[in-house]
């Protein structure tokens, strides 16, 4: 379908991902005194022990290993609108091995749930989530195994 | 300084659907048996700890007020707890805290719902950054988070199917003799197996409902229940932790965990909520002899085995297999059947927890019973890990 004019592309949120060279990265930041990782990013260092504002912007890693994955087979409610007819979807949460942090995304829609494993490597993709109400396509990270 | 409490009565409305009523009217009943159970009149109660219930608008966040108003009000001190499923326990926190510091003598927590079916869905929020919208954006519902960790449960432990459909057969033969229990019907594995698979590997048996009804309980001073009872039965600690920095868990509604490059998570708050209530109430998992924990899936039943030390890490599904926790065995979990038969009404259900204690331990709980029991704990967690748990003892 032919998308309507002034329907577009927007991501889930500003300022969460990025790509760079043709590769989808997060955005995080890093604590400039203790060294600690944050996605999403925070206004100051969260660590107790620490609290410096002196944090500087980095681009996640977009590889890391599969720590757990389920496949919904039920419509969750709203804000979940699926685009086109609800089917089955997958999440996962992956370990970054740089930065030490798991982060949750759905799993990459063309891929086969059956193939998932606990421990294999995954990547970073930027896909289409879901269609706002203005019809507006929301662009959101997801995992795909490599 | 004496941390005791006494419990002079239980009370609660029996756990179910009913989408016409008001979730005051649950509420009413609860404490209408909870005031017979303690012998007491409205009048008598000199403070209300209600939790609140975010799905009936104002009425809801103020529940307590709002039950005052319906109850009598007679112009008491009336504090509304939101702590999501650990609301009653906080709740219970407070009055103990007022009873303690010698504000009052006798309190009264309550927690009541009206649930809506089917996924619980996030607030309304005006917040950009607002994680509960932005999970459930990705479909993250609540039963996902736990279907990952009973994923990791598989991989580490072998935890088969079949030990996930026993949770939820043992604890329909429970919840099978509780007249305040939602589902009375006792599964067989086979049935439990051949329900819809929700967020794999959780079948829909496995998950727990979203449930009307209401608990109630009145606590008081120590002094004041030696002149009502010979052998009062004892809050002999509530721990409420949260979590503490750097968090390895993907807690709900987190996207994301924290950074562990740099240090490790000492003790996460799963461990440390029954080990400060042990601390408290100066006990081991040895002295235990029964427990309500927190079965919001069957999965999760097993992960409690182990945090609260009954068992180590990877045993769980031995004891389960072994009915080590079935009413006779070694340590029996859930007899009430827990959430698996009563389905979660958020704000009543660690209140309702130490109800089924309270007669577990007066010997009062009929086929269900725990033989001699003297001693019992409670777990319950609320969002972002904050986490309670409560034992009570005669």
């Amino acid at each position: 379908m032919e998308k309507q004019e002034g329907e577009k592309r927007v991501p889930i949120v500003e300022g969460w991902f990025t790509v760079k060279e043709g590769k989808a990265h997060l955005i995080g930041n890093q604590c400039q005194s203790c060294g600690d990782y944050f996605f999403p990013t925070v206004y100051a260092c969260r660590n107790p022990g620490c609290m410096s504002k002196s944090l500087k912007e980095v681009l996640l890693g977009r590889i890391g290993k599969l720590w757990s994955f389920t496949v919904g087979y039920y419509l969750p409610p709203p804000p979940y609108r699926p685009k086109g007819t609800f089917a089955p979807y997958g999440l996962a949460v992956v370990e970054l091995p740089r930065e030490k942090i798991m982060v949750l995304g759905q799993v990459a829609s063309d891929i086969d749930f059956g193939k998932l494993k606990i421990g294999m490597d995954m990547e970073m993709v930027l896909e289409t989530l879901q269609e706002d109400p203005e019809g507006n396509e929301v662009i959101a990270w997801k995992w795909r195994p490599l | 300084m004496k941390k005791e409490v006494a419990v002079l009565g239980v009370g609660m409305h029996p756990w179910g659907k009913w989408p016409e009523k008001r979730f005051i009217e649950f509420g009413l009943t609860a404490v209408r048996n909870a005031l017979q159970d303690a012998n007491l009149g409205w009048e008598d109660i000199q403070y209300v700890a209600a939790g609140e219930t975010i799905y009936s608008g104002m009425p809801g966040l103020l529940a307590g007020c709002a039950f005052m108003e319906e109850m009598g009000m007679t112009g008491i001190p009336v504090m509304n707890s939101w702590n999501a499923c650990a609301s009653g326990a906080f709740a219970m926190d407070a009055a103990r805290a007022r009873i303690l510091a010698g504000l009052c003598d006798v309190a009264l927590c309550i927690g009541m719902d009206s649930a809506p079916k089917g996924f619980f869905p996030p607030p309304p929020s005006r917040d950009p950054k607002d994680m509960e919208i932005l999970r459930f954006k990705m479909g993250a519902t609540n039963p996902s988070y736990f279907a990952m960790y009973a994923m990791r449960r598989m991989q580490n432990y072998g935890t088969t199917e079949k030990d996930l459909a026993m949770v939820k057969v043992k604890n329909s033969r429970h919840g099978l003799h509780n007249p305040n229990a939602r589902f009375r019907k006792e599964f067989t594995v086979e049935e439990v197996l051949g329900s819809p698979m929700v967020s794999s590997p959780l079948r829909l048996y496995e998950l727990c409902a979203t449930s009307d009804g209401a608990a109630a309980i009145i606590l008081c001073s120590m002094e004041y229940a030696r002149k009502v009872t010979t052998h009062p039965i004892q809050i002999a600690a509530i721990s409420t932790v949260s979590p503490r920095y750097p968090d390895d868990t993907i807690n709900l509604p987190r996207i994301s965990t924290d950074c562990t490059l740099n240090r490790l998570p000492e003790l996460n708050f799963q461990r440390n909520v029954p080990r400060k209530a042990y601390e408290e109430a100066g006990i081991g998992p040895e002295d235990l002899d029964l427990a309500e924990v927190y079965d919001l899936t069957s999965a999760y039943e097993l992960d409690w085995y182990e945090y609260i030390n009954i068992c180590k890490p990877g045993e769980a599904e031995r004891l389960l297999r072994n009915e080590d926790t079935t009413v006779g065995g070694r340590i029996p979990v859930n007899p009430s059947g827990g959430l698996s038969c009563f389905g979660e009404a958020v704000p009543a259900q660690a209140i309702a927890q130490v109800c089924e204690l309270v007669w577990q331990l007066r010997g009062v709980a009929g086929q269900r019973q725990v033989k001699g029991a003297q001693v019992g704990l409670t777990i319950n967690m609320g969002l972002m890990g904050n986490a309670s748990s409560v034992i009570v003892k005669r």
